[in-house]
């Protein structure tokens, strides 16, 4: 009977088909239907959406419905890889610090407190615009400038983990036992954190995502993203005889992955604080 | 050897710990002098202001500063080209003189040197490299103001729609407010705050002619631009404070308040609202960072003549002086807002100022 | 004791809950008196409806749905079910008063102990801030919070667990109220911290006249204290009566089991300590037509499962709602 309690909602079952929908689209759309992203048609630029082109075309005459398809790709690419390098960076830091204790993990921990009182993408931005010449449009500077700023509070979240587990009885008989630290914190302590890991993973690929759609919009994103479709989109967009598709067209996707993205994480959060609470 | 160590070690404590005054006494003016006077103040005080959070927080503030010019020094002479590699293809000699006379070393190390120096012995942020005849100062001083009443505006905004509708919403979950916050939370997900603020010009400015495209200028030029960039904050304050008000009503305390017999907007206001809203407090920190990274799209986005504009600029041509003093700048105004969170959140929640 | 005379009177009182899954009854027909000075025990198992029938005389109901399903609470004459708002909250923390079981979780951590003392008078009262905080000092002092005066500007976490409960009970005192609800006082605090609660709230009942309805799972702590006991039983009450008659004879199956349950020091053996087997039947459970303990009752008979006994009264001041001869009932 706790008051906060909402009613339960299909909530994650509906970001789950979302997401499944938009990725297996966007995965097995573009050679199932033998769609083509580059081809300039002069002739047929500006076009509504029509029959053959089902989201309109661009200024050039690209196919857009090709164009928001294969810019899913690299939207859902930069989230996910760039979740990956940050759960990873994360992890590997927080489990080291929590699970070492002592004076290390001080000094790691007093790190982290340093590069939270950065604002961080304002260090990716710098960073993109420096290396605007030799990065432009390609998606490794992307995935490696966001996952690498993005792994300050999983690092704190698992660091708690493992110092509360390095303390329990369980890992304790393990070292008399003659386990090796490393299998410890593989086999013992990651799985009892891996609740908090998934949670703040699911709802990092949203932000991410997010985040390049910025800077794409600053001109520092990735070549064919949902973000510079969006961005591309923002720039012609007018009250007269605008082609409106070109906002339209990629700010819908985007904004459904994104919602279906947050939807998941929330659910799953939601599952495990009532895990928790039990 | 250690000698010179001891007193490369002296310059450098005396660097860090006059920088954060000069930074602000010199080209700033008093209001900020003033705050970050006041802050120093009450930290000698010992702590009877602030918390020893804060007090942490301070400590941590020049060093950080220091850490974050040094880090981009570095990063910006890693990075190819230089100021001076671009348009005039000088001899030697050339670029060499013009490096005296700028200040700009060949090494990293060697500038964030020269530039600290620069800052704590004559408070300047330097000449501009790439601006003929300007200096750093000259050039941010007319852009601060305009990035300080957007931000500001934004950030007030965020929080004063955020915790409304939050509330609100909390106080009476499945009602109108709620599905209200639900909206501006999906929104504030969902859609880029660039995309927000194009649909807004489209519909405020073309369509109805009710308020400036872009540009500067008056009261009329900051509604859309703090608009666009008080939305993705708003949203997550909204959901916090929805949140906090339905946790916090459910403690006991706040049936205690009931049984006493205080009317509901007594409950609500004095009992209630207080840990409610210590979510949101915590979150202000990660709000002005997000309200500074809305802002480079937003002052693009707006052609609002900010400090963002010169940042991009600045990293683009190499303006190394620019691109520090606007980092500086940026860096110095989050971490003091985050100084002022730790404060306001020790003197809402008691346990926090006691305990430690 | 006729209604006329009482301070108040409850008469069938019913709860409702509305929820998701349905219309929830946590309390069904409980009826019972109280005079001033008096002490009345309401005892039952978590879950038993006890805590919803005190919170009821408050006119404070379960959120979010709950409700007046029927009958009537009279307090000094007045009606509560069917009050509006405001009425209610004009009686509240004035007339009647309430003590709750967790004194960290019930005061506001946010607030000083001076401010959430005074608050009630200068609502109520309508003292002056400074004369509301002279009260709140006095009252602190009279329930024996040392050093009172520095105590009213520190916050509640400053504060030990006994002197919480301590400021807790100021608190409900500060109007001076007829009617103190006191929900499971002792139950988060210590043995000694208990006895000590206990002997304060026998000495105020004494001093003010007051009317305390003690709300308690543990018998031990209701024998200490209450005139009478209600026993509660799936939002019935299955039993009623002067607590000494009740202890040494309990006249429902369940008391009975109660009893058994409850350590003794004192007595001539020490019989093994027996758990009441099985659990209360749910709240969303649709009442069936049958005595509501039969499932878990030793004594049960034919005439439990064809329909719920009425409460009947067998001796003078006593009642019960079982159908076993009282002989049987151990």
């Amino acid at each position: 009977m706790k008051p906060n309690e909402r009613p339960r909602s299909p909530r994650a079952r509906v970001g789950a088909a979302l997401l499944l929908c938009v990725i297996a689209l966007c995965a097995v759309g573009p050679p199932l239907l033998g769609l083509d992203a580059e081809t300039t048609a002069p002739e047929q630029r500006l076009e509504a959406p029509s029959l053959a082109h089902p989201f309109g075309t661009d200024a050039v005459g690209r196919d857009l419905f090709a164009r928001v398809l294969l810019g899913g790709r690299t939207s859902l690419l930069v989230g996910f890889a760039a979740t990956l390098v940050s759960v990873g960076i994360g992890v590997l830091y927080g489990a080291v610090a929590g699970y070492r204790g002592g004076r290390l993990d001080d000094a790691m921990m007093r790190v982290v407190d340093f590069l939270y009182a950065i604002p961080y993408m304002f260090l990716v931005i710098l960073v993109m615009l420096l290396f605007r010449d030799t990065a432009r449009g390609r998606p490794l500077p992307v995935f490696l400038a966001l996952g690498l700023v993005q792994w300050l509070t999983l690092a704190r979240i698992v660091r708690g983990e493992a110092l509360r587990l390095r303390g329990a009885e369980f890992v304790q008989a393990l070292r008399v036992l003659g386990a090796s630290d490393a299998r410890i914190l593989l086999r013992h302590v990651l799985p009892n954190a891996f609740g908090p890991i998934v949670v703040y993973g699911a709802l990092t690929v949203p932000h991410v995502i997010l985040l390049e759609s910025f800077l794409s919009f600053l001109g520092l994103g990735i070549d064919l993203s949902w973000g510079q479709l969006v961005a591309e989109g923002v720039a012609v967009v007018n009250p007269i005889a605008s082609p409106w598709w070109l906002l339209a067209a990629p700010a819908a996707f985007l904004a459904t992955t994104l919602l279906a993205l947050q939807l998941l994480g929330d659910a799953l959060r939601d599952a495990l604080d009532a895990r928790l609470a039990r | 050897m250690s000698a010179g160590h001891a007193a490369w070690r002296r310059v450098l404590g005396g660097t860090l710990l006059a920088l954060l005054v000069l930074v602000f006494a010199r080209p700033l003016g008093a209001g900020l002098h003033a705050a970050v006077a006041l802050a120093g103040a009450s930290g000698l005080a010992g702590g009877a202001l602030l918390p020893p959070r804060a007090l942490r927080r301070l400590a941590f503030l020049v060093p950080s500063l220091a850490l974050l010019v040094l880090l981009t020094c570095l990063l910006m002479y890693v990075a190819p080209g230089s100021p001076f590699a671009s348009e005039r293809v000088a001899a030697p000699q050339v670029e060499q003189a013009l490096r005296a006379q700028y200040g700009v070393p060949r090494s990293g190390v060697a500038f964030f040197a020269v530039y600290m120096e620069r800052l704590v012995v004559e408070g300047s942020l330097g000449p501009s490299l790439k601006v003929q005849g300007r200096s750093v100062a000259q050039l941010l001083l007319p852009a601060l103001p305009v990035s300080l009443a957007l931000g500001g505006l934004a950030l007030v905004l965020a929080l004063g729609v955020g915790v409304l509708v939050g509330v609100r919403a909390g106080l009476r979950p499945g009602s109108l407010a709620d599905r209200a916050s639900l909206a501006l939370t999906l929104v504030g997900i969902a859609l880029p705050s660039f995309v927000v603020g194009a649909l807004l010009a489209i519909v405020f400015a073309l369509r109805l002619g009710w308020l400036p495209v872009a540009g500067w200028g008056g009261a009329r030029h900051l509604v859309l631009p703090a608009i666009t960039l008080s939305l993705p904050p708003a949203a997550t304050i909204a959901r916090l404070a929805r949140g906090g008000t339905i946790e916090t009503l459910a403690q006991d305390f706040v049936r205690t308040a009931r049984a006493k017999g205080l009317p509901e907007r007594v409950v609500v206001w004095r009992h209630a609202l207080r840990g409610a809203l210590l979510p949101v407090v915590s979150y202000l920190g990660p709000a002005a960072a997000a309200i500074l990274t809305g802002s480079f799209v937003v002052e693009t986005l707006f052609g609002v003549p900010g400090m963002g504009q010169w940042f991009v600029k600045g990293a683009v041509n190499r303006d190394y002086s620019v691109v520090l003093g606007t980092t500086l700048l940026y860096a110095s105004l989050v971490t003091l807002l985050n100084l002022a969170v730790d404060a306001a959140y020790a003197w809402l929640d008691p346990r926090v100022a006691e305990d430690a | 004791m006729t209604g006329d005379g009482a301070l108040l009177a409850v008469r069938d009182l019913s709860v409702g809950i509305d929820g998701p899954g349905g219309v929830l009854r946590p309390v069904e027909g409980v009826s019972f008196e109280l005079c001033a000075g008096e002490t009345l025990g309401l005892v039952g198992e978590s879950g038993c409806g006890k805590t919803v029938t005190a919170l009821a005389l408050l006119g404070l109901l379960p959120r979010p749905g709950g409700f007046f399903a029927g009958g009537s609470i009279r307090l000094e004459g007045r009606e509560l079910v069917g009050a509006g708002e405001a009425e209610l909250a004009r009686l509240r923390g004035r007339r009647v008063a309430a003590v709750f079981q967790d004194p960290s979780a019930s005061l506001n951590p946010y607030l000083t102990l001076g401010e959430q003392l005074a608050e009630g008078p200068m609502h109520h009262l309508g003292l002056s801030r400074r004369e509301a905080l002279a009260r709140a000092e006095a009252l602190l002092a009279r329930v024996g919070v040392a050093d009172a005066g520095a105590r009213l500007r520190v916050h509640p976490h400053a504060l030990s667990g006994g002197q919480r409960q301590r400021a807790m009970i100021a608190m409900a005192l500060a109007c001076e109220p007829a009617l103190l609800v006191a929900d499971e006082p002792t139950t988060a605090l210590d043995v000694t911290l208990q006895a000590q609660i206990l002997e304060l709230l026998r000495a105020l009942r004494a001093e003010r006249g007051l009317a305390v309805l003690l709300v308690s799972h543990d018998l031990g702590v209701v024998a200490e204290l209450c005139d009478r006991l209600l026993v509660l039983y799936a939002g019935r009450v299955v039993e009623s009566g002067p607590t000494p008659e009740i202890l040494a004879r309990p006249a429902h199956p369940y008391t009975a089991a109660l009893l058994r349950a409850l350590p003794r020091l004192e007595g001539p053996t020490a019989p093994r300590l027996e758990a009441l087997p099985g659990l209360p039947p749910g709240l969303d459970a649709p009442a069936p037509d049958a005595c509501r303990f039969a499932p878990r009752c030793a004594l049960v008979r034919d005439a439990c499962l064809r329909g719920e006994p009425p409460l009947v009264p067998f001796a003078p001041r006593r009642a019960r709602r079982c159908v076993a001869p009282v002989e049987e009932v151990r």
